[in-house]
């Protein structure tokens, strides 16, 4: 706990200068009545709190006051003032030796002394703030004399429960200004609610107009239907004049068949008529050619002249012509004539060739007789061949025989005939016994 | 009436309600801004009047801590110096929503008791008393702690000499106990001799000079 070591007074009321060293404990100051104790006190009491105003306290025929005070955590404070105005300060010696000079402060302590030392008036609630670090004679007994609403709020404030009052009367505050709110959110409900009442019957208007529109489709739809129906009415009126019209042309125009009749014989007479024409065209490219034929006849006048020239013509022509021939026939008999030459050149060998040919008579008589001969041998020779096959067929029949009969006498075990033993042994020197 | 004044006069009713339709929905979209609001409010009321019953509990819960602590501190205090069965006693009231504190002090004798208000109906010795020892409760009760001396000017002035020892052992007991230094004046002479250090004051050609006395004197 932070207490004052010393105090240092300077013309301060009775005091010119003193200089205590207090004790952490209990310390007591005693003297006569109107000695300076109380002063000592107030002394202490203008340098924590600032208060009372200086201007009562300067000792007389003075003009300047200082009152130090030393804590026990090394800091001290000093006030200072000056009746010209001119000195008016605190001067904070920090623990750490740190100086500040601090002027402005008005009444109160500046906040860096209280920070230092801790040290403040406290508000409990009552008029005025409390220096309850100081009991004065004259201050009457602490609290005793307040009013119980001063009391409480200063039990309230030892432990800070004026904040939660302070926070409580805003809590009553705000619920009271919201109960207000309520009612005038209530009202408004209840206003639009009323406003509402005015759209119950939209709903109806809505399905009426529904159902207007309907009826207004039906009734476009009929429309269109009528228009159409109208349109038919006039086509039809249209079709009935046109049928009586053709009626009546039918019947101006009377017999069918005839009609029909009447254009067979035209179209008929069509046909004739190209025909016709055809054969005209005919005609007419005859007598052209009639004309051209006729002029050339015109020509053709001294033809019996030319005739008997022609046939003296002819005349010479022939006899030209036979002499050709008479010619051609000679030159036919000469080349014959040569040809007969030749060939009787190649008959004069004929007499050696006849004795050659009786030469080649006899050879080819001969040749006859030989081949007889060598046709005999050969079928001798096939005869002899059969018959030596058929000789080797047997001769293996018959080995074949002899084996099975081997076999036999084998398979006994013994001879038949002398009943001596018998093997296979016996039988290979090849020599059966 | 054709097809086409038909169709206009359709139109217009359709615009008519068309407009009712916009004006309904305006109208619903008020209300149920208003209710939710309605709403709201009343789960803030809701809230705060919790927050009411809350802090109102916290009040006096704290109230009444505090109370005990002092009428525990006083008692003793009023015990140790008349060394009979007193004691102090704080009555919370409440008028209206202001909290207020009644202060009685209660003597018991022989099996009754007698509970005044010190300041009205006992002697100035017994208000001396309370009033020295609400303030160290309090200075030393009170959060954040206050530091520095407990400075008294003429303490016990009423008390009489009977209890003036006790209180001057009270005074020092304090001390040592809290670990605050007291500076007081006083002019009773017991007290002077069973402080720590002591002072003697004297004044002469408007000059006060201070000495300090030794224990022994």
């Amino acid at each position: 706990m932070i207490y004052i070591t010393k105090i240092e007074i300077d013309n301060f009321q009775s005091h010119k200068h003193t200089v205590m060293d207090f004790h952490h404990g209990l310390n007591v100051i005693v003297g006569r009545s109107d000695s300076g104790k109380t002063a000592v006190l107030r002394a202490i009491k203008w340098v924590l709190y600032n208060d009372p105003a200086p201007s009562s306290l300067l000792r007389l025929q003075e003009t300047q006051m200082k009152v130090s005070l030393s804590f026990s955590n090394g800091a001290k404070v000093t006030r200072l003032w000056s009746s010209n105005g001119k000195e008016n300060k605190y001067i904070l010696n920090r623990a750490d030796g740190e100086e500040l000079v601090l002027e402005k402060f008005n009444r109160g302590v500046p906040d860096e002394v209280i920070e230092e030392i801790g040290i403040s008036k406290i508000d409990l609630g009552g008029p005025k703030s409390e220096g309850i670090n100081i009991g004065e004679q004259l201050d009457g007994p602490f609290l005793l004399t307040e009013t119980p609403s001063t009391r409480a709020s200063a039990i309230g404030r030892l432990i800070g429960v004026n904040f939660i009052d302070d926070a409580l009367r805003d809590v009553i505050k705000d619920i009271k200004g919201n109960s207000r709110r309520i009612k005038d959110q209530d009202d408004l409900v209840a206003h639009f609610k009323e406003e509402l009442r005015n759209f119950e019957s939209l709903d109806e208007e809505i399905k009426n107009l529904e159902r207007i529109k309907a009826k207004r489709e039906q009734l476009a739809k009929s429309t269109s239907l009528y228009q159409e129906l109208k349109q038919l009415k006039t086509a039809y009126e249209t079709n009935i004049h046109d049928i009586d019209m053709t009626e009546e042309a039918i019947a101006k125009m009377g017999d069918i068949d005839m009609v029909d009749s009447k254009i067979n014989r035209v179209s008929q007479c069509l046909e004739r008529k190209t025909e016709l024409t055809q054969l005209y065209r005919v005609l007419h490219s005859v007598s052209e050619e009639l004309v051209h034929l006729s002029n050339q006849l015109r020509h053709l006048k001294n033809l019996g002249k030319t005739e008997l020239t022609w046939y003296k013509l002819n005349e010479e022509a022939r006899t030209v012509g036979d002499l050709t021939l008479l010619k051609m026939n000679l030159d036919q008999v000469n080349e014959r004539l040569s040809i007969g030459e030749n060939y009787l050149k190649k008959f004069e060998t004929l007499e050696s060739t006849r004795s050659v040919l009786k030469t080649t008579e006899t050879k080819i008589k001969t040749l006859t007789e030989l081949k007889t001969l060598h046709d005999a041998i050969t079928l001798l020779c096939d005869a002899l061949q059969t018959e030596e096959e058929r000789y080797l067929l047997q001769v293996r029949e018959l080995s074949d025989t002899e084996e099975n009969y081997e076999n036999l006498f084998v398979a006994l075990g013994y001879c038949p005939l002398c009943h001596s033993k018998i093997t296979q042994d016996h039988f290979h020197g090849g020599q059966y016994e | 009436m054709t097809l086409n004044e038909l169709d206009a006069k359709i139109a217009q009713l359709e615009r008519a309600i068309h407009i009712k339709i916009g004006q309904q929905e305006v109208l619903q979209r008020n209300l149920q801004d208003a209710e939710s609001k309605v709403e709201t409010l009343h789960e803030e009321n809701e809230l705060l009047s919790q927050v009411e019953v809350l802090l109102s509990l916290s009040s006096d819960y704290g109230r009444e801590q505090a109370k005990l602590q002092i009428e525990s501190l006083v008692s003793n205090c009023l015990s140790f110096i008349f060394e009979t069965d007193i004691s102090f006693v704080i009555e919370l009231t409440e008028n209206g929503k202001i909290a207020g504190a009644d202060f009685y002090v209660v003597s018991s004798y022989d099996g009754y008791s007698i509970k005044t208000k010190p300041e009205l109906s006992r002697g100035g010795g017994v208000v001396d008393i309370v009033s020295i020892a609400l303030r160290i409760a309090m200075i030393e009760i009170f959060k954040p702690h206050i530091e520095g001396p407990l400075i008294l000017d003429e303490p016990g002035k009423h008390v009489s000499e009977d209890f003036i020892f006790n209180l001057g052992e009270f005074l020092r007991k304090s001390s040592t106990m809290f670990k605050r230094q007291i500076i007081m004046v006083t002019h009773n002479k017991y007290l002077a001799q069973i402080c720590d250090r002591s002072f003697y004051v004297e004044q002469k050609n408007a000059v006060s000079s201070v000495q300090e006395l030794t224990q022994d004197v």
